[in-house]
């Protein structure tokens, strides 16, 4: 573990150490790498965090820009953090901004749709304004299981912020990693989150992007873009560049009817299970693995997960008897 | 080490004490309940009582507890509780004391949860030993009394007029350094008359609840869907067995706040509160999906929680002291022996399920 440390130093040791776990080769690794890694004295006291900016992303999903007391944290791709609106209260979100550009900014970014309670109230809230944040929390996404491979990114509609961290971290450090293919689906071309990115993932020569909606509007139908659900794109993938099964590595993040018909078509063409990573969405009210809401089975999905691989889905489905997906 | 404490000491002995005291009473209707710093004259001696009606553990883990008060003026102020006093139990029962143990251990796995854990560290546990089980008792079947092995501080175990004191931890220790005087040795035949009452007590509880079974038939798949069915269609999702279980540690978090002056300054505190996992709402999510919709997958959940393999595996213990309190709370007769035995007979067993 003492290897490779490079900037993030003993906290990103601290990480590494936790998602070596999720494949099984955890080692005395113990309990210390746990203690709460922002500062506040108390588990469950949130830093403070004043709001920089306020992007409109969709009618009903804004970006928020969050500068921390205390300085940046540092946080892998799929992380997540429980963000304060105080008087109303906490929630969870993925992390959308990359470790990288944290590192260049100092700010964090979370997408959040008004959805519940919480969410509205933070939409309601404006730049200036605080939040508490207690963050990062969860395992994040095994990114050096996919070094060296292809990776396949499959979003859809509001499940994209933890896979544009991803995309972006990649990005950021593009050697690592071989051909980077983004497959997007969105219910309507005003759906789509982070539009201006969109546009620049499909300019770059470095990476494959698709993207298809449920329903097109004027504009989309006279681009002669593609309409269909997510996994329509598949066949197009196959035409224009095969997935390799066993060196390939897919990320998908949407909602659940989304993951379960995407995990078919990946095991279709053989990606083996533990090469299919996804994460499980519960209430996760506490965010350190005590309240007891998200669990599934034995597992947390606030500390175990949320990234969970296939195998490791299907193995927990098993064990507790019930549907995880 | 054994020591011995006269009974005419003990009053003496638990003034002495420092910080807190919390000891058993009797209220005004009979039941039992851990007081804070009661007059001495009405603290419970060991044959007084079989035990409270809600576990002492809540004194650690209280059924709501501000987690922090804040104050919204610009910028938000956060005002964190101040640190715990010392505190003793006298007269805690073994079961809530291997409770209390479990409790520890869950709250300071991977994450420290800084309220429990402060107050765990100063706690001390004297715990006395059960000599006369009530009916709802099953500590044996689940390791967790009715004489305690490990996991005290003290055990004081009950012999007419005096106490056999054994010591389980520094902590115990420590205690009786500080206060040798109320202390005399205790001849060595009390340790064989010890092992003799502890098998003798074990021959008087009235319900057996077959752990090992239960957990070898619900890890294993064993159960029908059916039988879930026909046990959850029983359970009437009051929440009452996980209000008293000693084990369960879930728990909501929930904001309040209102205006504390006239110039517009919000005052507010985020506290925790008991959940229990029975309920509708339990698990919702914000967009409306409920991933437990119905009753037989949240019946399910309990029980998968506190017999499953892969928690034991995980918690180093079944999900259950023996203490009986679900017992004295479930209308519907699916507590945890009911359950535990319905699972190892394959059926519903009439009425009274035992």
């Amino acid at each position: 573990m003492e290897q490779g440390l490079g900037e993030f130093g003993e906290r990103r040791a601290i990480v590494l150490a936790y998602v070596n776990c999720m494949w099984g080769e955890c080692g005395m690794a113990s309990q210390e790498f746990f203690q709460p890694l922002w500062n506040g004295r108390n588990l469950y006291e949130p830093v403070l965090a004043r709001i920089v900016e306020v992007a409109d992303e969709t009618p009903d999903v804004k970006t928020f820009t969050l500068e921390l007391d205390g300085g940046a944290i540092d946080y892998l791709p799929g992380q997540f953090a429980e963000v304060s609106v105080f008087g109303v209260g906490e929630a969870p979100f993925g992390i959308s901004s990359s470790p990288t550009w944290t590192k260049r900014t100092g700010y964090i970014q979370v997408t959040v749709r008004a959805i519940g309670r919480v969410t509205n109230a933070l939409h309601r809230l404006k730049v200036g304004d605080y939040v508490g944040v207690r963050a990062p929390l969860g395992n994040g996404f095994p990114v050096e299981h996919a070094e060296g491979k292809r990776v396949i990114i499959v979003g859809g509609g509001i499940g994209l912020p933890p896979l544009r961290s991803l995309l972006n971290y990649m990005l950021d450090n593009r050697e690592r990693f071989g051909k980077i293919t983004v497959l997007y689906g969105a219910r309507t071309p005003a759906d789509r989150v982070y539009k201006g990115e969109l546009e620049e993932w499909e300019r770059r020569e470095d990476l494959e992007y698709l993207d298809t909606v449920d329903i097109a509007d004027e504009e989309w139908q006279r681009l002669g873009k593609r309409v269909g659900v997510v996994t329509t794109l598949f066949p197009i993938l196959d035409e224009q560049s095969p997935i390799d099964p066993p060196n390939t590595v897919a990320f998908v993040c949407g909602p659940p009817i989304m993951i379960h018909f995407v995990i078919i078509e990946l095991e279709k063409r053989n990606v083996p299970d533990e090469n299919i990573i996804s994460t499980l969405e519960r209430h996760m009210k506490c965010g350190v693995g005590k309240c007891g809401h998200c669990a599934i089975g034995h597992k947390y999905v606030c500390t175990d997960g949320p990234v969970f691989s296939w195998a490791e889905m299907k193995e927990l489905e098993w064990m507790c008897a019930e549907p995880a997906v | 080490m054994a020591l011995l404490l006269r009974k005419e000491r003990l009053d003496d002995f638990l003034q002495s004490l420092d910080g807190q005291l919390a000891a058993p009473v009797r209220l005004e209707h009979g039941e039992v309940h851990f007081a804070i710093n009661p007059p001495v004259e009405q603290i419970l001696q060991d044959s007084d009582y079989v035990n409270s009606t809600i576990s002492p553990v809540a004194l650690l883990f209280p059924q709501t507890e501000v987690l922090f008060k804040f104050k919204l003026n610009g910028k938000p102020q956060i005002e964190l509780p101040k640190e715990p006093k010392p505190l003793i139990i006298f007269g805690i029962r073994s079961c809530d004391v291997a409770a209390m143990r479990y409790l520890e251990m869950f709250f300071s796995r991977k994450f420290i949860d800084t309220p429990f854990v402060e107050r765990a560290e100063k706690t001390t546990l004297i715990s006395v030993a059960c000599q006369r089980p009530g009916r709802n008792c099953f500590c044996p079947c689940c390791a967790g009394g009715p004489f305690l092995e490990e996991g005290h501080d003290l055990q004081l175990v009950d012999f007419g007029d005096a106490f056999l004191v054994e010591v389980g931890s520094e902590k115990g220790m420590r205690l009786i350094y500080a206060r040798g005087q109320f202390f005399e040795p205790a001849p060595y035949e009390l340790n064989e008359q010890r092992n003799k009452l502890a098998e003798e007590t074990l021959q008087k509880f009235e319900i057996a609840s077959h752990m090992g079974t239960g957990v070898r038939k619900l890890t294993s798949r064993a159960v029908s869907d059916e039988l879930w069915r026909m046990m959850a269609a029983r359970c009437i999702e009051c929440g009452g067995c996980a209000f008293v279980c000693p084990l369960c540690t879930c728990f909501d978090v929930v904001d309040h706040s209102l205006p504390c002056s006239s110039n517009g300054v919000i005052c507010g505190w985020r506290e925790r509160c008991w959940d229990c996992c029975q309920f509708a709402g339990y698990s919702m999510e914000a967009a409306g999906v409920n991933p437990r919709p119905d009753k037989v997958s949240r019946f399910k959940r309990r029980f998968y929680h506190k017999l499953s393999y892969f928690y034991m595996e995980m918690d180093g213990r079944v999900g259950c002291v023996g203490c009986g309190r679900c017992i004295q709370v479930c209308f519907g007769v699916v507590d945890m022996p009911a359950v535990v035995n319905t699972l190892r007979e394959e059926k519903l067993l009439g009425a009274r399920l035992r």
